[in-house]
């Protein structure tokens, strides 16, 4: 699991080697991601991949961001903190990224799909919100008649 | 809280939306290095889930365990997972002491009799009940007559698992596992000095979800953390290849971040998650600090030969062996020259020289 | 027994019971043969007997003639391959240099992993070649006894072991680095009481048979 750094934790780092540019897992993946858009493409089966089991290099993180683009869609789920939903310049890839409400990274995920599940609406939420759309109107013609 | 909620009713209450559900399920599934194809299962099995009774005992430890996992950084889901299990005893958490505190644990053992999660750290000494009391209870009995009555035990922290620190040499108290006095629960291990906090709350919440002990290895410990080697997922074991090694914890190649097994890394006999999961929200770990791994999962770490011995050094007492060996070869060595020369000697000694006259003489009588 | 439990037990009291037999085993038959000497040479010194002595034991390193290349170049050639392989396995790779260094307070500079590691399938493969002729030959199959075979397998199985730790061959890597120092001390066992021995006294023979002529005034 990796959390977000930005300048309040610049403290000082010894200058290493960093044998962890080769841990050869980015381009693995990136050949992982390959096969799943190819599996999607064909038998329409999505893939999800957590990325906490697989450990990066932060340069190696950067490349394979690089490699997949920025793509056209970008998305904030609330709910227990903020989740960002975002296609890649590689259509069908995504990235999935679940804060909790202080800002803390708890997971990040690869989902290989035409749409990510987060980003659909539950069939029960559908139901609920025309009930509640039905009801809502009732009450306004209510007020009105009276 | 009604004993009957399950954890869904517990996220609908907190106002966790169906999406927010997905998502808890999600870091679920990785809290649980579980395939993210596993979500819906998980899913599933959540919505059935009963708040299970915890039962929470600690015997000869140092608290750390509970520091660990009380301090675990995720705090949604975590906490979300501790409002999910009615945690009904736990005497260093809970506010009532005393006879209050044991009260609260006989009742929640009489109402859950058969189904509470037990979950234990520290040591259990045997050498001396009195050595370690809760409530004038002896360690001893209080963990027998507890098991009893548990559907599953979890014993955190290396004490509980394997005797830890409190069993290393000359182990003063007898001190021993949990697995050495209960052999007929499901016993689920999850060591570590302390064990990492999302171990800890991974094994609960597979616990939660699916109602029973996640797959085992060996030394009863769930596969999913304790499946893979520190040596073999380290980010410096390219530099264990190259043979650039640390010699020193101030030196050049120990600036540079080369591989700590001179300085005695146990990384290569140590299983655990910290390659991987790392620490304090995911900042480091020991041997990305600069130290080397001490194996704080295995059985008997303590006594392993030395924090800073490498591990392909044998246990204290080699050296000594070779020595006595040496001076008791030498000796036994000139003991059977000196026999040997003396052989030698008498045989030179009794040798009698014969002339080509003597033969002669002798053939002709 | 779990694979920890092992460990320990290899890495301390079998190791410990190992070492001092090999130590006492060593040090009475090289005590031994110190001890029973020479006999007198009574002729006339026609040269050095010591620099005869030094001479030898260097010059036998290196092949002597053409005809015993010619007439059993496998032998030679893999005899020297798992040799010089299994020297710098034992004294080059690091965990062993700490291991020494534990014994004798300081270290020296170590080689790569992967050119121990190369070293080590040498030596492997050159050691099944030795044992396959030893089985075929006709003459060798004739001169070799039980002991031959002993002294094979005790050193065959710490490169074998030691390369499948390396390499987590089949085996948590526990058990493997136990089995590993395990077979180290079955070979520290034999050691002293089979032809092994002759990694100490090749030198004490080289030096007689150097000093001999060396004191004959033999020039090489």
């Amino acid at each position: 699991m990796k959390t977000e750094c930005g300048s309040s934790c610049s403290t000082a780092r010894f200058e290493v080697d960093s044998p962890s540019t080769m841990t050869g897992n980015g381009i693995a993946l990136l050949y992982e991601i390959t096969h799943a858009l190819e599996r999607y493409a064909e038998s329409g089966e999505a893939t999800a991949i957590d990325l906490q089991r697989v450990p990066l290099s932060d340069q190696e993180s950067d490349w394979m961001a690089g490699m997949l683009g920025k793509g056209e869609i970008n998305a904030t789920l609330h709910s227990m903190g903020r989740t960002t939903i975002e296609e890649t310049g590689t259509s069908g890839v995504w990235r999935i990224a679940h804060y909790d409400e202080s800002e803390v990274l708890l997971g990040a995920f690869i989902e290989v799909t035409n749409c990510p599940e987060l980003l659909c609406t539950p069939a029960e939420d559908i139901r609920e919100g025309a009930e509640r759309l039905k009801r809502r109107l009732k009450e306004i013609s209510e007020e009105v008649k009276q | 809280m009604s004993k009957d909620d399950s954890l869904v009713d517990v996220l609908q209450r907190s106002g966790v939306s169906r999406r927010g559900f997905l998502k808890f399920c999600a870091l679920t599934a990785s809290a649980m290095a579980l395939s993210p194809a596993m979500v819906p299962r998980i899913a599933a099995a959540l919505e059935q889930a009963r708040r299970p009774s915890v039962i929470w005992m600690s015997f000869q430890e140092c608290t750390g365990c509970t520091e660990s996992l009380t301090r675990s950084h995720s705090a949604t889901i975590e906490n979300l997972i501790f409002n999910a299990i009615s945690l009904d005893y736990h005497h260093t958490l809970q506010a009532a002491s005393g006879e209050a505190a044991e009260a609260a644990r006989e009742a929640a053992m009489e109402e859950n009799w058969g189904k509470y999660l037990l979950v234990v750290d520290g040591s259990i000494p045997v050498g001396n009940p009195g050595f370690s009391t809760i409530a004038g209870i002896s360690n001893k009995d209080m963990l027998l007559e507890t098991a009893r009555g548990a559907a599953a035990i979890v014993a955190v922290g290396t004490c509980s698992a394997y005797g830890g620190l409190p069993h290393a040499a000359p182990n003063p108290t007898g001190a021993v596992s949990v697995a050495d006095l209960v052999t007929d629960k499901p016993i689920v291990n999850v060591p570590g000095c302390p064990p990492i906090p999302v171990v800890i709350s991974g094994v609960l919440t597979h616990y939660l979800t699916f109602g029973e002990i996640p797959e085992l290895d060996e030394l009863g410990r769930p596969m999913a953390f304790y499946g893979q080697n520190i040596h073999d997922r380290c980010y410096r074991r390219p530099f264990y290849e190259r043979g650039q090694f640390a010699e020193t914890f101030d030196d050049e190649g120990a600036k540079k971040g080369w591989c700590l097994f001179k300085l005695g890394c146990k990384g290569p006999v140590t299983y655990n998650a910290c390659a991987t999961v790392k620490w304090n929200q995911g900042t480091s770990f020991p041997i990305e600090s600069g130290h080397g791994c001490l194996g704080c999962s295995e059985p008997d770490f303590w006594d392993m030969g030395g924090f800073y011995e490498a591990l392909s050094t044998p246990l204290p007492g080699f050296n000594e062996a070779i020595a006595y060996g040496t001076a008791a070869g030498a000796v036994a060595g000139l003991a059977s020259g000196v026999l040997a020369s003396r052989v030698k000697k008498r045989a030179k000694d009794q040798h009698q020289t014969v002339s080509v006259d003597d033969l002669e003489k002798g053939e002709s009588s | 027994m779990t694979s920890a439990e092992f460990l320990m037990f290899a890495r301390g009291p079998m190791i410990q019971v190992a070492g001092f037999v090999f130590a006492l085993g060593l040090l009475v038959r090289l005590v031994e043969i110190l001890m029973l000497g020479r006999s007198e040479n009574l002729a006339e010194k026609r040269g050095s007997g010591f620099q005869g002595g030094l001479r030898t034991i260097i010059s036998r390193f290196f092949p002597a003639d053409q005809n015993t290349f010619k007439r059993s170049a496998v032998t030679v050639v893999a005899g020297y391959v798992f040799h010089v392989g299994l020297f710098f396995i034992i004294f080059f790779l690091t965990p062993h240099i700490a291991l020494f260094k534990h014994l004798v307070g300081f270290s020296w500079p170590a080689l790569s992993t992967p050119i121990i590691d190369f070293l080590t399938v040498l030596a492997l493969i050159a050691m099944v070649v030795l044992l396959w002729r030893r089985l075929t030959h006709p003459l060798l199959k004739f001169l070799s006894t039980g002991e031959d075979f002993i002294a094979w397998t005790v050193t065959f199985l710490p490169l074998l072991t030691g390369y499948m730790s390396y390499h987590h061959l089949l085996l948590p890597y526990n058990w493997l680095l136990g089995f590993h120092i395990a077979s180290v001390a079955l070979f520290l066992v034999v050691f002293p009481f089979t032809k092994l021995m002759h990694t100490f006294t090749f030198f004490l023979a080289r030096w007689y048979i150097g000093s001999m002529a060396g004191e004959k005034g033999v020039r090489q």
